[in-house]
């Protein structure tokens, strides 16, 4: 049974800060609800519910010159066509497919689900490894945080109420660049026993490897940045992908990022394990996006 | 409070609490008990409606959020006589046994269709995969759907 609350329906992002700032700490953001309606059904107490799907200014998507601004409610189903905007977003578009269900994934947001801040959510692994940055709204102005520094541990994040997240803007540079998320579950729609997402940026020379992104899930009190891993692939040549020693100590480093713990889905020690399997065919398949972009497929004779 | 919203083109004026969700509105203030209500935690898809015309889990909705919004729900597809494609489709390939997922599966299914006319096995199955029929009849209901899929591009049905 859920206790009573108070129900605001703001239209704009200042109304709805002024609103949380009035009301204190029994107020809470309310987006899709998929997760916050679950959590009052089992006790969370909420004395009013400040319901963010009147704010149209959150449900819009931008492309803009640098990389693509999603509105904080923009639902799962919205990300799912994300391939059409470019390549490197199918990550996004396929993650986002896999999550909970079809008729879930209408009304789960962005916003909600970086909010939620689950270490296993497969969507802040892939939006970390993105290089994606939340901005957020509050009573003093703006603030944009990285995503890698958003959450801080199980369902705690930067935010300093009533600061609000708006939206999740990722960089399409204009250079040759592929990501890939890899996960283990025990079910399709299972949340994830661990997960990793990888993204390399290539320099404008085509061969020699940029930025690199190696997050991990489901490993951490939040998700992590492989960092050592990172570095040893930064300036490689782009065949150093497919070198399966190299890969390897790649894998340890990342192994040495995580810090997983036991549960009721797995142990520590397959967890740990998984990592290393995980971020090398999250490489792997970078590498082959990488090597189809340089080396387009040439239209046959029979085709013409 | 008052919400005041579409329900199967019919408009409805609710008096609920804002903790009502969606589901209970539907069932226990209007009577509208083809919705059900099994899990209640979107997990297994039986309440499902459209919510302007896109499927949602209605136990999951807060009926506050559905404010202004057109609503179909099972009542609203087609009357004895006159099925729906989907409907008689689920008939025709006995695609259900004790028929309490049937309503769920249905709207989605028209969700579905709607957006993918002419699906394959592959794209139904997935699209299927939020509903739960514990009785097991996930391959007669993905055939129904195909068939449904069909028979609204041979005309037959809405």
């Amino acid at each position: 049974m859920i206790s009573d609350f108070d129900y605001h329906r703001p239209v704009h992002v200042a109304e709805a800060v002024a609103l949380r700032h009035r009301l204190g700490a029994g107020a809470t953001y309310w987006a899709g609800g998929t997760d916050l309606l679950l959590q009052c059904k089992r006790g969370r107490a909420v004395t009013h519910c400040i319901d963010l799907t009147g704010l149209a200014e959150l449900a819009r998507v931008e492309r803009q010159a640098a990389g693509i601004r999603i509105g904080a409610l923009v639902p799962l189903s919205g990300l799912e066509r994300f391939s059409a905007i470019d390549p490197y977003l199918r990550t996004i578009a396929e993650t986002a497919g896999r999550m909970c269900t079809v008729q879930t994934r209408t009304l789960a947001t962005i916003g909600g689900n970086l909010c939620n801040a689950s270490p296993s959510a497969d969507l802040a692994v892939v939006l970390t490894a993105l290089g994606a940055v939340a901005r957020v709204e509050g009573p003093k102005g703006r603030r944009d945080i990285p995503l890698d520094r958003f959450a801080t541990a199980p369902g705690r994040t930067v935010l300093e109420p009533p600061e609000l997240l708006t939206n999740v803007f990722v960089p399409l540079p204009d250079i040759p660049r592929a990501s890939a998320y890899h996960r283990v579950a025990r079910t399709v729609v299972d949340i994830a026993l661990v997960g990793a997402a990888a993204s390399v940026e290539l320099e404008p020379d085509g061969r020699t490897i940029g930025a690199v992104r190696i997050a991990l899930g489901a490993v951490g009190p939040r998700v992590l940045r492989a960092g050592r891993a990172e570095e040893m692939l930064r300036g490689q040549g782009v065949s150093s992908l497919g070198d399966a020693e190299l890969l390897t100590r790649i894998g340890a480093a990342a192994t040495g990022a995580a810090t997983p713990i036991s549960d009721i889905r797995a142990s520590a020690s397959y967890r740990g394990a998984m990592v290393p399997v995980l971020v090398r065919r999250c490489l792997s398949a970078i590498a082959m996006d990488l090597e189809a972009q340089a080396h387009p497929p040439q239209p046959r004779e029979t085709d013409r | 409070m008052k919400i005041s919203l579409r329900i199967n083109g019919q408009p409805h004026e609710v008096a609920a609490p804002p903790r009502r969700t969606l589901a209970e509105v539907l069932r226990d203030d209007l009577g509208l008990t083809g919705t059900k209500l099994s899990c209640g935690e979107g997990e297994c898809g039986a309440c499902t409606v459209l919510m302007d015309d896109v499927p949602v889990t209605a136990c999951l909705v807060l009926a506050a959020q559905a404010q202004g919004k057109d609503i179909t729900t099972i009542e609203g597809l087609g009357a004895d006589a006159t099925l729906s494609a989907v409907q008689q489709a689920f008939v025709a390939e006995q695609g259900f046994q004790c028929g309490a997922c049937t309503p769920g599966f249905v709207m989605a299914a028209h969700a579905f269709l709607a957006e993918t006319p002419a699906p394959t096995l592959a794209e139904a199955t997935a699209a299927m995969s939020g509903n739960i029929c514990r009785c097991g009849a996930h391959p007669y209901i993905v055939r129904a759907v195909m068939r449904a899929a069909e028979m609204r591009s041979a005309g037959q049905g809405a």
